[in-house]
């Protein structure tokens, strides 16, 4: 282990020895494999960052009943706002002894209220005659109006708009109300329906739990998905290194790229995902940009190793092994897209 | 002087590490060295008394692990992935219920097999693109793997054969099969996939199989890295230009039920052979 560990620190101070002792061996690319492997899980490690946030994500039958609570909140919301409005506007734009006439009426019962009609008319300079022959006629309608206002009383003020701006009779009015009430009952049904087969589509080993499970699996296939963009890149510079005059084996070559892979330790931090739920998305951001300038370190530090694996693999200068780097480049983004197109356009022009 | 017992230990280290794999070898530990690219596997089997067998075990074993390993990723991946069979189940119940369905029912007697089949077609669709494990998608890879491997083996091994003898080889086709059969141990690294969200590229392993081939022809032809690399990849461009052929000729069956694309293409090979004159 202490060996294991001082060969490590040797690659990643570029010891041309060290390299060579490894490349030039049979188990250099076994040593090589295995140091990759480690280093990439170790460097994935950053992922079980996520573990507050697997934990903390809401479930779907939880963000179903967020969103029933969410719809309740504004429609209660929206009956409060047309309830003040209303007691608003049913106070305004009424002459003032209309208003107090209402307030009677509605308040102070039918009695109290035709008393007042009564004193109104006197006021407004009716002469007694005509108020004998209009009380005789309102009074007869005290009982079934007594009907009516009681019916006008038990109904919240809002209603009492509706009434008076279009002449609803009070059964009316309940009906209506019952309707609301009954679309709020459905609503309220249909979510928690949704809810309980939500829950019925969780996994059998729960949710969060098989999250977990899966963070896991991610983790161990670091390794893996991070060598699969690179290995084609691999093996087109070993094509290049070959045609200027290289020497190393297949075995050799991947060996050399794969010890270039020291510094990857250094990408633990970009693999930290963003935290929501658990920092402030400032916090996350940072985070996430402190680990790409870090990755970006362990890129430039591994192109330094690669140069000198390289070039010791190959038996390169150091300016060699530079170049074939370059023109792999060139080939992967160039050439080969050149290459490829001209023969498209060859076989469609004819 | 403590450089040197430093380089000494790297080079202890190293020599340690180094297994020697000879004829007693067995197929396991030679597809473990597969694996770390160590071409003294090949040369094993190459010179094995029968190479074609010894390269067919290791086939098999490669297969079973591929296969039990796909087997354990469906169980454990349908303890940790959302019960789509519930949903399923669910919407199959509502749809059937249906007006529509009961009149298409009435109308057509072979309906109802039909729409089940088509539904369930549907939902293993859904699950192989969504990536949730399923029953049938486990079972038609597990098939699917058993053929690729077996006739790819041969074909493959046949044509490759048959360039690397034209490019000077000197293996028998026992000895060429059984070298190609070791290509296959990259599969083994989907063995991986028993543990829910875990993967491996399938470019990956394309990629390792491709270098593991490498190492197969080279070292058991034995020939130049150069001819190697095309004996390597011959197959695959006939495989392209074969392709390329059924896609063309298949279009063109295609083109010629259609009345009125015959007209138009003939106006415009018109058209080009003016330009072209022009």
């Amino acid at each position: 282990m202490k060996i294991a560990f001082r060969i490590y620190s040797d690659v990643l101070q570029d010891r041309r020895e060290t390299i060579e002792a490894l490349i030039h061996s049979r188990a250099g690319v076994a040593f090589a494999l295995k140091m990759f492997v480690i280093v990439m899980l170790i460097a994935g490690l950053g992922q079980w960052f996520g573990i507050p946030v697997a934990i903390q994500q809401p479930l779907l039958s939880e963000r179903i009943q967020d969103l029933g609570d969410t719809i309740q909140d504004i429609g209660n919301q929206a009956i409060d706002t047309i309830d003040e409005y209303m007691s608003t506007i049913s106070q305004e734009n009424l002459p003032e002894t209309l208003t107090r006439l209402i307030n009677d009426l509605i308040s102070q019962g039918v009695k109290t209220g035709v008393k007042s009609l009564q004193r109104s008319m006197i006021e407004a300079g009716v002469p007694p005659e005509q108020l004998d022959q209009l009380m005789a006629q309102v009074i007869p309608l005290e009982d079934p109006f007594s009907a009516q206002v009681t019916g006008l009383l038990a109904i919240p003020l809002h209603e009492r708009w509706f009434t008076s701006r279009f002449g609803l009779r009070p059964e009316q009015i309940v009906w209506v109300d019952e309707q609301i009430n009954a679309v709020a009952d459905r609503v309220n049904e249909a979510i928690d329906q949704a809810q309980a087969e939500a829950e019925l589509l969780e996994p059998p080993l729960g949710a969060r739990t098989s999250r977990l499970i899966r963070l896991f699996g991610r983790w161990l296939s670091t390794p893996f998905t991070s060598v699969s963009g690179w290995l084609f890149v691999a093996l087109v510079g070993l094509l290049v290194a070959k045609l200027l005059g290289g020497r190393a084996t297949v075995a050799q070559h991947l060996a050399a790229v794969l010890l270039a892979a020291g510094p990857a330790v250094l990408f633990f931090v970009a693999f930290i995902p963003i935290m929501r739920y658990v920092l402030p998305l400032p916090y996350s951001m940072a985070i996430h940009y402190f680990g790409r300038v870090l990755a970006l370190i362990a890129i430039g530090w591994s192109g330094l190793i690669l140069l000198k694996t390289l070039a010791v693999a190959h038996d390169f200068s150091f300016w060699r092994s530079a170049g074939a780097l370059a023109l792999t480049w060139l080939f992967l983004w160039v050439i080969i897209p050149a290459v490829s197109f001209a023969a498209l356009a060859y076989v469609w022009g004819g | 002087m403590s450089e040197q017992v430093e380089l000494a230990g790297v080079r202890a280290v190293a020599s340690v590490s180094a297994r020697e794999v000879d004829d007693s070898t067995g197929a396991l530990r030679l597809l473990r060295e597969t694996l770390l690219l160590n071409d003294d596997a090949y040369a094993v089997v190459r010179d094995a008394s029968s190479s074609l067998w010894r390269g067919f075990a290791a086939l098999l074993w490669i297969l079973l692990f591929t296969i039990v390993a796909r087997g354990l990723a469906l169980f454990f991946g349908m303890l940790t992935s959302p019960r789509l069979d519930v949903l399923q189940t669910q919407i199959y119940e509502m749809l059937t219920s249906l007006g529509f369905y009961q009149a298409q029912v009435q109308q057509s007697p072979g309906f109802a097999d039909q729409f089940r089949w088509g539904y369930a077609g549907l939902w293993e669709g859904i699950r192989l693109l969504g990536g949730y494990p399923s029953v049938v998608g486990t079972a038609s890879t597990a098939i699917s793997l058993l053929i690729y491997l077996l006739l790819g083996w041969l074909v493959y091994g046949l044509v490759v054969h048959v360039v690397a003898r034209w490019m000077g080889g000197r293996a028998s086709l026992g000895q060429t099969l059984g070298g190609l059969a070791l290509a296959y141990a990259p599969l083994l690294l989907t063995v991986i996939v028993i543990v829910p969200g875990a993967r491996v590229p399938a470019s990956l392993i394309f990629l390792l199989i491709l270098v593991a081939r490498f190492q197969a022809i080279k070292t058991v032809h034995r020939l130049t890295p150069g001819y190697s690399l095309v004996a390597l990849i011959t197959p695959y461009l006939i495989s392209l230009v074969l392709l390329i052929g059924v896609i063309l000729f298949g279009l063109a069956y295609a083109a010629a039920q259609i009345p009125y694309l015959q007209p138009f293409l003939q106006g415009w090979l018109l058209f080009n052979t003016f330009n072209w004159l022009w």
